[in-house]
């Protein structure tokens, strides 16, 4: 008998509870005296003061202040959007508040204001506000999630994540094909459907996604000092720039530095994907030189790339990278004249990974103190030269005293998308910076996840950060007969 | 007589699991505590969903979880005899089911499981699995109706794929060969030949699309499975119900019921086939000298460096693991100089481990980094060995320790966190937050231990033996580790000049005697050249001049037969290995 009055009262006060808190949540005031608090309250991941695209998922955040309860108040010009009660300090933004927001300040600023209470006492930071830009942001993001190993590795893939909320799909990945290593993914022009990748040991090659068409080639020729490695998609889609590399690492034994990759040999091939054929020339591979990044301007006339002095490995931390470029034909596939765009080698700096604007305005790269490979060198920053001016400017906003690493640029060239290992010093994570019209950057956001802590407990590297603007069509089974 | 058989069996029965529990318990208590020390649950939906993305991923995920609480083996070997005696009662149940009676045949299965349990390759999450297609047979076999049979097989036959992926198979088997042989009818004729498209629909579809995975045989079949000396036994146990539903069917038709009775003949047959399965596993399956090696990885892990010495003079031959746990123990107890050569050895090779992309050297191999403090190498052997096998508890903790060391604090607490979700080590991680708390709150302090905090750079050798002494000296005159293997090293090349540099630049040797095998290098080189220590700071010891004087004599009055005669009194010496070491 007690057994049938026990259950009927335990769901009703677990209604109520409920009720309670559903009505709590809704009907939460914001209290009219709080003590003011002269600073920003300390969240994660830092949304305050950055510049948003108009079409990016909730920026949820956790606020790291040691309170009993929290309110956070959404408003624009001074009139109140939305309040969120938190109990714990995770702020769960709901997608159509959140859409409500962005569109309701394009073009202007949105202002949040986090109270707290402790021992019934309510507190009040100050606000932070975030701009919310008339551009808007390709709508996939594609990257490789890979323990940032040394040597070895186990699970990876390649996902695309959509940008306009929190949906993460896989493209490939590696239990699909025998534990193999994948990397390299490329887009023409950030089209999604022009793309490849390349696989290494098992099922090796270069894995090609066009017209709908997948195919697996090995770009490796007799004459070549590897299979093709770093790419770049002509704009026409047709050719693909590579590298070709010999590369090698070592493991470096101060507290601050990791592993040193280098290149013994080094090369650029364009690699046709229509008549599979490999074609190369004296200026983009020479034996004195080591040539690598490959970089198309948009119009696709001219090839950018960089290249330092071929040195031996025991002088690893003398290779330094200049920044050259070279003239172009796509129908006979010749090179022009070599020039130098920017030497940096000269003041003890390489350059590395150049990446070039949609409207060919701009390079981004990143500046590093030798070498190429800058995403183990803390260092490593990014730097912005204008093409038209030849002016060299640090994206400061973009920086950190660790790695800013491996970038690339939206289809509208108001965005761009960098890997940075600010946040614990290994593990890469993208973040999305603005680009303005005067040539100047805005602070940086991390990619937003559904869950605020999400990056604490993630040990994988968000690596090569591709914007795409459309989904990838991946055709999975297709791939799956190819590896069968 | 009925009376009497039950108790004999039960008796029997008992008698079977508790050696099950003492020979777990017992004789493998650290082959199960390893078991533990290569994975790492976590109390997170995370980590939960991770295993949901393969067939099967369920019950890896309670096999883990059962896992965990082998940290105390006896806790593993309960475990691991619970689901022997699971077995043993599902594989009752479905003779029964047969009307085949008596203990032997269900046992059968748990004296292989015993087998291939004992082999450090077989996790005990294939167990788990096997036991969910026997079970799931026995449900079926328990439905009267042949109906109900056939209308519950394709339900079950989803949800043991999902539990357990392609062991499914085993139950898809069992059924056709139920059908086939104890039914007979044409119904069930329909039925199997149904079972089986369904199945293999099944397979494709959810392999090529609810997966995404190839549907091939090294993608389908669990790692296990191409493990050459479990291949067999592997074999047979999933062999054997289908095999003795055939058996069972053939006699059934000449008898009633096999075995029913308890007899003088069945006892007999029972109690060898027992002794058989005993004889063989001690024989042939039961692996002393893993359990040994695996006994010194404990003692290491528990820095119980006399039990690490002590457990290698028991292990009968030389193995690399061995030698290298040896020099290991002997460096933190400062012994190095003194015993190197009262133990097997292998040369360079015994000071560390080569640099191999397979599960056993990363996984091992950075024990000596980070006892030399070269932070870095430890932290990346750790980082290494759980990228290609996932996080296990050790490398995690290495991970904390040599980011904390290098003063990479962030780092530290992200590996923290995901400690903190674990149940047995928890505690440690809450410990180390405190440390890392107090370290934040004093400015400038990065470093656990500042003193050999390595500042001039230099680069790890990835293909050979080398440990790069010299520049963790250079950085570091004090790394006493580093300077016990630096001496070793210089043992192993016979290079006494160097010994007795070495030995000149330290003239009081760290304010205490000269270790006894540098004495007998210094002797060598001494004897060789003539040189004698010129401000006398330095002394040998009256009774290694002795010593070397007994060596000399019966060396030069025996040159032939030396190596064999010196064996005995100087076979640990230094002079020994000098002249007769290759």
């Amino acid at each position: 008998m007690s057994q049938q009055i026990k259950y009927p009262a335990f769901f009703i006060l677990l209604i109520l509870c409920s009720l309670n808190s559903v009505f709590y949540s809704c009907t939460q005031s914001i209290p009219e005296t709080a003590n003011a608090i002269d600073r920003v309250p300390e969240i994660y991941p830092d949304y305050t003061e950055i510049t948003v695209p108009a079409n990016i998922a909730p920026l949820n955040f956790q606020i790291d202040e040691e309170y009993e309860r929290f309110l956070v108040k959404f408003s624009f010009k001074g009139k109140t959007l939305f309040t969120i009660p938190s109990s714990d300090g995770e702020v769960i933004i709901p997608a159509k508040k959140w859409k409500s927001v962005l569109e309701a300040c394009k073009g202007e600023s949105y202002s949040v204001e986090v109270f707290a209470q402790k021992n019934r006492e309510w507190f009040r930071f100050s606000p932070f506000s975030n701009f919310v830009a008339d551009d808007s942001i390709d709508k996939y993001l594609v990257y490789r999630l890979i323990a940032p190993g040394f040597e070895t590795w186990g699970e990876m893939g390649i996902y695309q994540r959509c940008l306009e909320d929190f949906t993460q799909t896989p493209i490939v990945e590696n239990r699909m094909t025998g534990d193999n290593c994948m990397n390299c993914h490329s887009f023409s022009k950030n089209r999604s459907e022009t793309m490849l990748f390349h696989m290494r040991a098992k099922h090796g090659g270069t894995v090609i996604l066009k017209n709908n068409e997948l195919t697996k080639v090995d770009t490796k020729r007799e004459n070549t000092i590897s299979a093709g490695v770093y790419p770049s998609w002509h704009p026409g889609g047709r050719l693909v720039a590579f590298s070709v590399n010999n590369i090698v690492q070592t493991f470096h034994a101060i507290p601050d530095k990791k592993v040193e990759v280098f290149d013994l040999l080094s090369d650029l091939i364009i690699y046709d994907t229509e008549d599979d054929q490999v074609t190369s020339g004296p200026e983009v591979s020479s034996p004195d030189y080591f040539e690598t990044f490959p970089t198309w301007s948009p119009d696709g006339k001219t090839l950018f790339f960089c290249r330092a002095e071929a040195l031996p490995a025991e002088k690893y931390d003398e290779i330094r990278y200049d920044l050259y470029k070279v003239g172009f034909s796509e129908e006979s596939k010749s090179f022009g004249e070599l020039v130098s765009v920017l030497n940096v080698s000269q003041n003890r700096k390489s350059v590395t990974f150049p990446r070039i604007s949609p409207d060919g305005k701009y390079l981004l790269f990143c500046l590093v103190d030798y070498g190429n490979f800058s995403i183990w060198h803390n260092e490593s920053d990014l730097y912005c030269l204008n093409l038209e001016t030849g002016e060299v400017s640090e994206a400061a906003p973009l920086n950190s005293n660790y790695t800013e690493s491996y970038h690339s640029w939206s289809a509208n060239g108001k965005w761009v998308v960098f890997s940075s290992r600010r946040s614990d010093g290994l593990y890469t994570k993208p973040y999305i910076g603005y680009f303005s019209d005067n040539g100047s950057f805005s602070k940086p956001f991390v990619l937003p996840q559904k869950k605020p802590d999400y990056y604490t407990r993630f040990l994988k590297s968000f690596n090569i950060p591709e914007f795409v603007t459309s989904k990838v069509d991946f055709p999975t089974q297709d791939f799956l007969k190819m590896i069968e | 007589m009925k009376t009497n058989g039950k108790t004999l069996a039960i008796s029997a029965l008992t008698l079977v699991f508790v050696l099950h529990l003492f020979y777990f318990a017992v004789l493998n208590r650290f082959h199960l505590w390893n078991f533990e020390q290569i994975q790492f649950f976590r109390f997170s939906t995370g980590y939960f969903s991770s295993f949901l993305s393969d067939p099967g991923g369920f019950t890896n995920y309670i096999g883990v979880f059962f896992i965990q609480f082998f940290h105390f083996p006896f806790w593993g070997a309960l475990i691991l005899s619970l689901l022997a005696v699971a077995v043993f009662f599902v594989s009752r149940i479905i003779f029964r089911k047969l009307r085949f009676n008596g203990i032997l045949f269900p046992l059968l299965p748990v004296f292989i499981l015993t087998i291939v349990q004992s082999n450090y390759h077989y996790s005990p999450i294939y167990t788990f699995h096997f036991l969910n297609a026997i079970g799931a047979f026995a449900l079926y076999v328990s439905i009267q109706s042949a109906k109900r049979r056939y209308a519950v097989f394709p339900a079950v036959q989803i949800v043991l794929f999902l539990l357990s992926g392609i062991y499914s198979v085993l139950f898809l088997v069992l059924c056709f060969f139920y059908e086939l042989l104890f039914q007979r009818t044409t119904l069930s004729k329909w039925a199997v030949s149904v079972y089986v498209m369904f199945s293999v629909v099944l397979y494709f579809f959810v392999y090529r699309f609810f997966y995404t995975l190839p549907f091939k045989p090294e993608a389908v079949l669990p790692e296990v499975f191409f493990v050459q000396p479990l291949k067999k036994y592997l074999v047979a146990l999933l062999a054997y119900f289908p095999l003795m539903l055939i058996v069972v069917r053939s006699i059934s038709q000449k008898k009633n019921a096999l075995l029913a009775r308890w007899n003088f003949v069945n006892i007999a047959a029972g109690g060898l086939v027992a002794l058989l399965v005993v004889f063989s596993i001690a024989t042939r399956h039961y692996n002393k000298k893993r359990e040994l090696i695996f006994k010194m990885d404990y003692n290491v892990q528990q820095q119980n460096w006399d039990e690490v010495l002590r457990t290698a003079q028991k292990y009968p031959g030389v193995n690399q693991l061995v030698v290298y746990f040896t020099n290991l123990a002997l460096s933190q107890k400062h012994e190095l100089a003194e015993k190197l050569f009262a133990y097997p050895q292998l040369g360079k090779k015994g000071l560390r481990l080569k640099w191999e992309r397979n599960k056993v050297a990363p996984f091992y191999g950075g024990e000596v980094f980070y006892y030399l403090q070269n932070d870095n190498e430890a932290f990346r052997w750790a980082f290494e060995s759980m990228v290609s096998n996932g996080l296990h508890p050790r490398g995690l903790k290495r991970l904390v320790n040599t980011s904390i060391a290098n003063g990479h604090l962030l780092l530290a607490e992200k590996y923290l966190t995901i400690i903190e979700e674990s149940l047995f080590y928890k505690s440690w991680a809450t410990d180390k937050r405190r440390n890392i708390a107090v370290l934040l709150q004093s400015a400038g302090a990065k470093a656990d231990n500042p003193l050999c905090k390595i500042s001039a750079d230099f680069t790890a050798d990835l293909k050979e033996f080398d440990l790069n002494l010299a520049s963790l000296l250079e950085n570091c005159p004090e790394n006493s580790t580093a300077l016990g293997y630096y001496m070793a090293t210089l043992l192993f090349e016979k290079n006494v000049r160097e010994i007795w540099a070495q030995v000149a630049a330290r003239q009081n040797f760290e304010g205490h005697e000269i270790p006894t095998l540098l004495e007998e290098a210094l002797l060598i080189y001494m004897n060789n050249t003539g040189e004698r220590f010129i401000d006398g700071g330095l002394k040998i010891r009256e009774e290694t001049y002795q010593r070397f004087e007994r060596f000399a004599m019966t060396f030069a009055r025996n040159r032939q037969q030396a190596a064999r005669v010196l064996e005995k009194d100087f076979g640990d010496t230094f002079w020994y290995y000098f002249y007769f070491v290759q």
